[in-house]
């Protein structure tokens, strides 16, 4: 693929699934400077991902499996790294504002999510997204009968913690 | 609550974007990451590139003067006289140190005069941050990579063998060689620096030439 081909494809992709983004960035970085952090690296990724895309999965499935595995990646790394860390400069924040308006059942949704490890956090964004466990294990490299009983525990898990929300009138 | 009523949430960030973009806060982040980037390279290459230039320029002075003096003194008969090669060799290391940094002063200069004229939209800053990394790049191609040192090199390296001469050594090849390992372990340490320098300039450049495309396109 000719780099102008794969720039192309590649500004498409992140014109038509930038909420895509923003989910595994949400769920995975929770610091502005972090979110930008794995925004970026997650771009970076797509970008190079572009020249190896056949067309044989769709383009969604394709960039949630890239997504997914460098926002995995970038946590175990971060957790290596975490003390040493320093911000990143200015324009890094500027590109991830939360709306003013966000809605708070979605920010308690994700920070649900974020309590959960790694792994969950990818199951949780794919099932809240609708995909098969099927797909779901042929993008996170794993059987199907593992994202069967972690589907259900992660099921159970969120909605019991609703429920507790709604019982406390939040 | 059902995990179908916490899916219908989810779904809402379908129809309202959770994040969007902020112009002025991202033209003001990008202005900053420039003058940043402006910053260091006239820190990292062009002031040391000035000052080396200079101390190779006075030095090379110093010792014609000191290398003319003794020869039409006749101090020291036994020692070699100054030649018309030696002055020839010191003035080609003059101009070898100013022809460097008077490129890279008139390329700079001109770069500047561009990039100091107010950026008053997100869509200019973007231009000029992408000027300024090209800029960046073109520090990095492979004739600046040997051009740079080598010519440096050059005239340090004349230098050493006239300080030699002067200092009553008729060929001094020890000083040559100390000249000649310089140029190599410059352009290789210029090399291995290239790789990674493009690496991150051009990752750098490709996010704003993304962001621009998206700004093209309306869609941030």
């Amino acid at each position: 693929m000719q780099e102008d081909d794969q720039q192309r494809l590649f500004d498409g992709w992140l014109q038509s699934h930038q909420g895509l983004f923003f989910k595994v960035v949400r769920a995975y970085a929770f610091t502005p400077e972090d979110q930008e952090d794995l925004f970026q690296e997650i771009a970076t990724q797509v970008w190079r991902s572009a020249a190896h895309f056949r067309g044989e999965a769709s383009a969604t499935t394709w960039i949630y499996r890239v997504a997914l595995n460098t926002a995995i990646a970038w946590t175990r790394k971060e957790s290596k790294h975490r003390h040493g860390k320093q911000p990143v400069e200015g324009v890094d924040v500027a590109i991830l504002q939360a709306s003013p308006v966000a809605d708070p059942r979605i920010e308690w949704l994700y920070g649900q999510i974020r309590q959960l490890n790694e792994i969950d956090r990818s199951l949780t964004l794919l099932l809240l997204d609708g995909y098969t466990y099927q797909e779901m294990a042929a993008m996170l490299g794993i059987t199907e009968n593992y994202v069967g009983v972690k589907i259900n525990r992660i099921k159970t898990h969120l909605t019991s913690k609703a429920k507790e929300e709604v019982r406390d009138g939040v | 609550m059902e995990f179908e009523d916490l899916q219908a949430i989810w779904d809402t960030q379908n129809d309202r974007p959770v994040f969007s973009i902020n112009d002025s806060r991202l033209a003001v982040g990008l202005n900053q990451q420039r003058e940043h980037s402006r910053r260091r390279l006239f820190r990292l290459l062009f002031a040391p590139a000035y000052v080396v230039a200079l101390f190779i320029t006075v030095a090379l002075g110093f010792t014609f003067l000191a290398f003319f003096v003794k020869t039409v003194t006749k101090m020291r008969l036994t020692d070699p006289q100054m030649s018309i090669w030696d002055g020839a060799a010191l003035m080609a290391g003059v101009g070898a140190a100013l022809a460097v940094v008077a490129s890279m002063y008139r390329e700079r200069r001109k770069h500047e005069s561009a990039q100091n004229v107010f950026a008053p939209s997100l869509r200019e800053e973007l231009e000029r941050g992408i000027s300024q990394l090209d800029f960046e790049l073109s520090y990095s191609s492979k004739s600046r990579v040997w051009n740079v040192p080598a010519l440096v090199s050059f005239g340090t390296g004349v230098l050493l063998v006239e300080v030699g001469r002067l200092n009553g050594e008729s060929t001094p090849w020890m000083m040559l060689a100390v000249a000649v390992g310089g140029v190599l372990s410059s352009v290789w340490v210029g090399f291995a620096a290239k790789k990674k320098a493009v690496e991150q300039i051009e990752q750098r450049k490709h996010a704003l030439v993304s962001m621009r495309a998206a700004l093209d396109e309306n869609a941030l």
